[in-house]
């Protein structure tokens, strides 16, 4: 991908998950792992969009930590500056503490989203995409990777099994979804920010 | 549909200055600091600057990326933008 057209396709990721954002998810997007890090200078405007390649995301699906413990959020890191990305997935990382009781997360490491998701889709899905599957892996929703699968936790897999018999935790958990205009759908008609009234007191 | 609630933002430098807008209640700050850059309420925050919100009734400074609803902001509730400039990079 060219320089200008991965610009374009980062200008298109940070959309998508803009408008996605609300009670269920959240994320501040940076230029750099430094600014990440220090959570300074985020890029906060459409125009600067197509700079932003790092991402502090927070989802709050409530998951595993423990046998029987939850934590109501998760946040993680995405790193859209891998090479070949989109056609690669982006490095993904939890930044909370503790990282979920789970076969897909370890702290230090990936988050384990499977080649099946992203590489073998060859750059047809987005960020938001990535934030709706992660939200499912938190709330144990997902087809099993097959038997004998343990990823980094086999010991959960095994709770999950005796308590949860294969089913989400939460089954009428209402995940982060696409915008409509994504999916094709008409824009909103009213907007979401609707300016009532700019006024200015008497001093 | 998620509901929206009113609440008048103060702008961060002229406290006269008000600009009174209808959101959902699952707005973030995030979004919300956006969006007032984009309506030319307030402009970006520079390279090493960034916005706070506080809610007024509570004295209590909103978490970035925390929604209007989880920060307990209440319909008709005053919101004062902050700006903080963060310190130079060790």
């Amino acid at each position: 991908m060219k320089p200008a057209e991965l610009v374009e396709r980062r200008r298109f990721d940070h959309r998508v998950v803009s408008g996605m954002s609300g009670d269920l998810f959240d994320f501040a997007a940076y230029r750099t792992s430094a600014d990440l890090q220090a959570s300074r200078d985020p890029v906060v405007t459409t125009e600067d969009a197509g700079e932003a390649s790092k991402y502090r995301m927070t989802l709050r699906v409530p998951t595993l930590i423990a046998a029987g413990e939850f934590r109501a959020e998760t946040v993680f890191g995405v790193d859209l500056d891998v090479r070949d990305y989109p056609l690669a997935e982006p490095l993904t990382w939890v930044i909370s503490d503790p990282v979920p009781w789970s076969p897909h997360f370890q702290k230090g490491s990936p988050i384990c989203i499977g080649a099946e998701f992203w590489t073998a889709r060859k750059g047809h899905v987005t960020l938001g995409d990535l934030v709706v599957h992660v939200a499912r892996l938190l709330n144990w929703d997902e087809k099993g990777r097959g038997g004998g699968y343990v990823g980094w936790n086999g010991e959960a897999i095994k709770y999950h099994a005796a308590h949860y018999r294969g089913r989400p935790l939460n089954p009428g958990l209402r995940y982060p979804a696409l915008p409509a205009w994504l999916l094709g759908a008409p824009a909103e008609p009213a907007p979401a920010f609707e300016i009532v009234e700019r006024r200015r007191l008497d001093r | 549909m998620d509901d929206k609630i009113l609440v008048n933002l103060i702008h961060p430098t002229d406290a006269t200055q008000i600009l009174s807008v209808k959101v959902p209640r699952g707005s973030t700050t995030t979004w919300l600091v956006a969006q007032m850059i984009d309506a030319g309420f307030i402009p970006p925050p520079g390279q090493s600057g960034q916005y706070k919100l506080m809610d007024t009734r509570s004295s209590l400074q909103m978490n970035d990326g925390q929604t209007l609803g989880a920060a307990g902001v209440v319909d008709g509730g005053n919101i004062r933008v902050m700006h903080s400039t963060s310190g130079a990079a060790s």
